[in-house]
């Protein structure tokens, strides 16, 4: 089942605002919620790479872990290759077929990195908790870090002892040893040098192509965006406001925000500053009215501050703006 | 235009237990009022490690050596007390991390006061206390860097801030301030997009209004080629490549500014890969070009000897293939 193999359908996750403490039980008052993903559909064939673009708060993280299974949607669901995803705590992940199947690479190699362990064990460890023992994984491991581009000389250093571009693949062959199908790649990039991003630009993309993998790649840069991508979905406070084709909403994008945000990038040889829209992205516990854009929009019509943007198709694209309907 | 910053061969010198690391190798500089100098580099170029030098705030295993070090008229090798002088409203810098620029257990608004009294009595000569400066005074440049609810903000501690908010707050404190030169250690790197481009405004406002010399230190050439009136590329403790923005952008010389130009991503992966500069940093001899371990034009006499820092045409350039 090629055609759909990511499907998500309506999920909506929220988050509270702060822990609810005895005084909010004893006046019965409810604690305030973040909705950091709020319904979101998108659909993805097998072997494409989908790009979360977006700001800090825009949920693409939230929507990230969600499709890995390391949160649990409030409502609707997330299916991968016709199955739908079960959060990693519960019961039914254990006899679940996409147990091993889904992998996600963090943004800092620093921190996701147990410095403790050295790297033969990081990049074992997906193998042995599926129930592989030690000695037989080895193999495996020298395969996996052979294909990030490591030798065997690393098997026994520990992360302390890596470049961050070293780190990064060693979370990646990590990715890649339980042969998965779908991998979430949040931020790969961002922490690294730029002499080392293109290096591990370029590997993602070549493992992608040579292993058949699922890419969600989940990124604020719009440069590195147009690398990778497949589709893109421009996320703004929890919401895709734009989703399509990459190389259609790279050159022409048709949403506000997207045109925003295409436009803030620094080009080389472009001299100066690009003209960008003010405000800042507002907070996710008071989103305003109507379409969430409105404040910062420089289009905003008198239907923007009271009704949220129905989806509308063009052509391939799915658009949230009141300018399309 | 006056020079408000003159440094020639300038080396830092970390001792440690497992001996001395040279992070700069003598660096020569001049920086002019409301100039823009992009300084790009890698993790270990020196880059940081130069602007800490010129704001004085080196660790104290850190030897500081000098043909000349001159900040705003003042002779920086005299004496260390020179640096208190002038930091603040002569020298300020923006630093790379935000969650340790502030102090964690004062309000925004003393912080801000703080800066304000010290350019009321830098400038003036007049003293203050922290206690009488107007609140709207302060208001006012919160708003000037876009931060929300500016009066809420103002009694806000460090913590209840993103790291992006932050950013402005100490970008706030340099509009205070008005300092002659200002050190942006990547001050929007913890920043969206859309945010970085309204810090980099907010910088320009400086240099436009009271001619603030800026340093401005990044990763990103593409960044620091929309801010910087001239480039200088570090790597290894030492400038590679410096010149005018335009002429270094369109003609880059030294192969490692090639490299860095060519590997921003700027096409789709079916128009093929990205150029990459191959391998990681790794220390070399002194007497070694450093780049040589990853340069595709490595020579025999790139191994055995280092070059000099050389004119060529419009710029300077530090390597072996001109001359």
């Amino acid at each position: 089942m090629d055609k759909d193999f990511l499907v998500i359908e309506h999920v909506v996750k929220t988050f509270q605002a702060r822990r609810r403490t005895i005084t909010d039980l004893i006046l019965r008052r409810r604690v305030p919620l973040i909705y950091a993903v709020n319904d979101v559909s998108l659909r993805l064939d097998k072997g494409r790479v989908l790009t979360l673009l977006g700001e800090t708060g825009s949920g693409k993280t939230t929507l990230g872990r969600l499709i890995v299974g390391l949160e649990k949607p409030d409502s609707g669901k997330i299916l991968i290759d016709g199955e739908e995803v079960s959060y990693v705590g519960s019961r039914e992940y254990i006899k679940s077929k996409l147990r091993g199947k889904l992998q996600i690479v963090f943004q800092d190699p620093a921190s996701s990195l147990d410095p403790y362990m050295t790297v033969k064990d990081i990049v074992a460890e997906p193998l042995t908790k599926l129930g592989i023992s030690k000695r037989d994984v080895i193999g495996a491991v020298r395969n996996a870090l052979e294909l990030v581009g490591l030798d065997s000389s690393f098997l026994n250093r520990r992360p302390t002892e890596l470049s961050g571009g070293q780190r990064q693949r060693v979370a990646i062959a990590r990715a890649i040893i339980t042969n998965p199908e779908l991998i979430v790649l949040d931020e790969p990039t961002s922490a690294l040098d730029a002499s080392i991003q293109a290096q591990i630009l370029n590997l993602l993309i070549k493992l992608q192509r040579d292993l058949g993998l699922t890419y969600v790649f989940i990124t604020h840069d719009a440069r590195v965006a147009k690398f990778v991508s497949d589709y893109i979905a421009v996320m703004y406070l929890g919401r895709v406001v734009e989703y399509g084709p990459a190389h259609e909403i790279l050159n022409k994008p048709l949403h506000p925000y997207t045109q925003a945000l295409l436009s803030a990038i620094p080009e080389v040889g472009r001299r100066g500053l690009p003209k960008i829209i003010g405000g800042e992205v507002p907070s996710a516990i008071n989103i305003p009215k109507g379409c969430p854009f409105w404040p910062r929009c420089p289009y905003t019509m008198d239907k923007c501050r009271v009704e949220l943007p129905k989806e509308v198709h063009i052509n391939n694209r799915t658009i949230m703006c009141h300018l399309y309907s | 235009m006056g020079v408000t910053l003159s440094i020639e061969d300038l080396q830092v010198i970390y001792k440690t237990p497992d001996g001395t690391i040279p992070a700069v190798r003598g660096v020569s500089l001049e920086l002019s009022e409301s100039e823009i100098l992009g300084v790009v580099g890698e993790s270990g170029s020196g880059k940081s490690t130069l602007a800490f030098a010129i704001a004085g705030l080196l660790p104290k295993n850190a030897i500081v050596k000098a043909r000349k070090f001159i900040i705003l008229n003042n002779d920086a090798l005299s004496s260390p007390n020179v640096f208190n002088k002038l930091r603040g409203s002569g020298v300020f810098m923006v630093f790379q991390d935000p969650f340790s620029s502030l102090n964690p257990l004062l309000t925004i608004r003393d912080q801000l006061a703080e800066a304000y009294v010290t350019k009321v009595k830098q400038s003036k000569g007049v003293k203050v206390g922290i206690g009488d400066v107007d609140d709207e005074e302060l208001v006012e440049y919160l708003k000037r860097v876009n931060i929300p609810d500016p009066q809420i903000t103002l009694y806000k501690y460090p913590h209840q801030l993103s790291g992006g908010q932050i950013q402005r707050v100490m970008i706030a404190m340099a509009l205070i301030l008005e300092p002659r030169i200002l050190l942006a250690d990547e001050p929007t790197t913890a920043l969206d997009v859309l945010t970085q481009i309204q810090v980099l405004q907010e910088l320009k406002r400086l240099v436009d209004e009271i001619k603030t010399s800026i340093i401005f230190i990044t990763h990103d050439i593409a960044l620091a080629s929309a801010i910087g009136d001239r480039l200088a590329v570090m790597y290894g403790g030492l400038l590679m490549e410096v010149g005018n923005t335009e002429d270094v952008i369109r003609e880059p010389m030294h192969p490692y500014t090639q490299g860095l130009i060519a590997s921003i991503p700027s096409k789709s992966k079916y128009e093929g890969l990205l150029n990459e500069i191959k391998g990681i940093y790794v220390p070399t001899n002194l007497n070694e070009c450093p780049f040589a371990p990853r340069c595709p034009y490595v020579r025999d006499d790139c191994k055995n000897s280092l070059p000099e820092l050389r004119r060529v045409s419009n710029r300077f350039v530090r390597c072996h293939l001109y001359g």
